[in-house]
């Protein structure tokens, strides 16, 4: 938490950045190196990427409305399922919580910009080809990749060259991700205004702080891993081809080693925001802040440890199995520290409920759930008969859509207003939030049933059991998806006619950009470093 | 690591700013070498498992 030294809430004067002018043109956003901009562009990439990946969920939902095979073909029905999951974690959560670092992290911490501005230029720029390589795949002879989202061998070192395109979509995904993190540790580290030391910053810069270290330590063995896939399928290697030597299981380890710090990659700034929203609406200080700089650094740091959980089932030693389940489990501690953390912040606070908090306090209870989840499938007998069922993909939907992209969706609601300066729809913003939380339950909690009940995953027809849940769930996706219609046109009605903001819209809010920035934050804001107490 | 120097504690403002740019080059400088470490071990420590 920042605690600022003089208020300037009321009135916009502000002389330090008086010279506002901006690029114009095209050539503004081409070659942008404000923070505030390259912002906004990684949002709206991010929020494109979500329906082109919105999209692919469709017609996997529609196929799977009835049994049997009805609208695509199987090959490309397992196309859409590798290709929905890449684009939305790569494509369009990630970029969506690197957007929120982009225009707040220099804010809150009172500095001018990022610490590499043309670095991250290149950063953003990288992920439009990326996202075209993963399109064009879908044209590659013999289509789209059908491996799934881990891209486990032997399926990658045997598939078309749609794979090709995908690794180096990848690639150039993860180099984008390293720029971005090595700009947001550096920034952080070095450019925050005197008084701001590390233990007053805003919780959501503690999240990304901790979150670029993640990246830092596991993207390069997510390149390793899909490099090796790479020269085995053209360079004679066989790191992954038992006929050569080599174990295809030896690439689940290797994923898995980044994949688990992956998923609290996507986790952890979605808990930084929300540790800003709940605070704000409860007009309390956020409590245990610093038990939950630890905890969040214990999860951290846990994530490295317990990879094998997605692999329970490949034959490991029952030792093997039992560390994995231990360690697993510990990791519900430091969550535990936190969700507490987020109750205690609204207990006897005086709390407001508008579109942001409800956005939160919907990841509170659904995220829980999710983790809740995640906790059956640690536990090894469980996860024998659960593993490649239905429960899974229930799991991390709720982790992954009412988690992250809940909280994405409350950030935004909460910082518009500052981005903008204007107000959104209020009552507009409250249905979206209905609709999102409705049909996203009716879409994935009957999943918990159909995976118990062993509908496996990836398959795109099934037996005559499943067909009523599988049919409620279709429902609920189109209604999911359509209501996401509502957000975009809740942003363009903001951003073209919404009603002025003020500079602290939100009177619990009580970081830098609030206190003392006017409402839009001017294009250049902290060219002298504010005064933090 | 010197990356986390409190940049008030210099009078000077000039030298202050200078220290700041240093730190900051050699922030970047350690995580780019870690993450190309990372990278190298990765790819070498399989390659000569599988040799
Ligand atoms: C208390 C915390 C959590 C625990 C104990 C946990 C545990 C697990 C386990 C054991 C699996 C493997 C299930 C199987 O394949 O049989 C799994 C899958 C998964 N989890 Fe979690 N999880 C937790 C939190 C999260 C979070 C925060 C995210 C992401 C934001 C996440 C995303 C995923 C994903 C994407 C998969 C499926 C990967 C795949 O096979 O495609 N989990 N989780
Ligand atoms: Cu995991």
């Amino acid at each position: 938490m920042s605690t600022a030294a003089h208020d300037t809430t009321h009135g916009h004067g502000h002389d330090d950045h008086a010279h506002d002018h901006k690029p114009y043109g095209i050539m503004r956003w081409v070659g942008s190196t404000n923070h505030k901009d390259i912002g906004t562009m990684y949002l709206w990439f991010s929020f494109t990427m979500f329906l082109v990946g919105g999209v692919m969920a469709l017609i996997i939902r529609a196929e799977l409305f009835q049994p049997g095979l009805q609208i695509v073909q199987p090959e490309f029905f397992n196309s859409m399922t590798t290709y929905h999951g890449l684009i939305m974690v790569f494509g369009a959560i990630m970029p969506a919580f690197v957007g929120f670092a982009n225009w707040l992290i220099p804010m809150q911490i009172g500095a001018p910009d990022m610490a590499f501005p043309r670095m991250n230029n290149l950063s953003f720029w990288l992920l439009p080809p990326a996202a075209l390589l993963l399109i064009a795949a879908q044209f590659a002879p013999g289509g789209g990749a059908g491996v799934g989202w881990t891209m486990y061998a032997p399926l990658t070192t045997q598939a078309g060259p749609a794979m090709d395109l995908t690794i180096f979509a990848v690639h150039i995904l993860g180099i984008s991700s390293i720029m971005g993190s090595i700009n947001i540790i550096t920034t952080i580290l070095n450019m925050r205004a005197p008084g701001m030391t590390l233990m007053k910053m805003p919780l959501f810069c503690w999240t990304w702080l901790i979150t670029a270290y993640l990246l830092v330590a596991s993207m390069p063995v997510l390149a390793g891993a899909v490099t090796m896939t790479l020269t085995d399928r053209h360079f004679g290697t066989n790191f992954f081809n038992a006929a050569g030597g080599g174990d295809p299981v030896l690439y689940q380890h290797i994923f898995w080693f980044f994949g688990h710090p992956e998923v609290y990659i996507i986790a952890i700034p979605a808990f930084g925001v929300v540790s800003q929203i709940i605070p704000a609406f409860s007009r309390k200080p956020l409590f245990g802040y610093a038990s939950m700089v630890y905890a969040t650094a214990s999860i951290a740091i846990l994530s490295f440890l317990v990879w094998a959980h997605h692999m329970y089932t490949v034959g490991m030693p029952v030792e093997t199995q039992l560390y994995f389940m231990y360690a697993t489990t510990l990791i519900a501690i430091p969550t535990g520290v936190k969700v507490f953390n987020w109750v205690a912040t609204m207990w006897k606070g005086s709390l407001t409920f508008e579109t942001p908090m409800l956005f939160a306090i919907g990841f509170l209870f659904l995220f829980t759930l999710g983790g809740f989840t995640g906790l059956v499938l640690s536990i090894v007998p469980v996860d024998v008969q659960l593993h490649d069922t239905y429960y899974v993909v229930a799991h991390f939907h709720y982790v992954m859509v009412a988690g992250a992209l809940f909280s994405a969706f409350g950030g935004i609601y909460f910082w518009l207003p500052k981005w903008t300066g204007k107000m959104y729809d209020e009552t507009l913003g409250k249905w979206h939030f209905w609709l999102s939380l409705i049909f996203f339950n009716v879409t994935f909690f009957v999943q918990h049933f159909l995976g118990l009940a062993g509908m496996p995953r990836r398959i795109p027809d099934y037996s005559l059991q499943f067909a009523e849940f599988n049919a409620i769930s279709t429902i609920g996706a189109f209604g999911f998806g359509f209501s996401q219609l509502l957000f975009l046109y809740i942003v363009v009605k903001c951003i073209r006619s919404g009603k002025p903001a003020e500079q602290r819209q939100w009177d619990g809010a009580d970081s830098l950009e609030w206190t003392h920035l006017p409402s839009p934050a001017p294009y250049h804001s902290f060219a002298t470093p504010p005064v933090v107490k | 690591m010197s990356v986390l120097v409190n940049a008030t504690n210099d009078t000077n403002e000039a030298q202050r700013q200078r220290q700041v740019k240093r730190n900051i080059r050699r922030t970047a400088a350690a995580l780019w070498l870690t993450v190309i470490a990372i990278f190298v071990y990765i790819l070498a420590k399989y390659y000569w498992l599988n040799a």
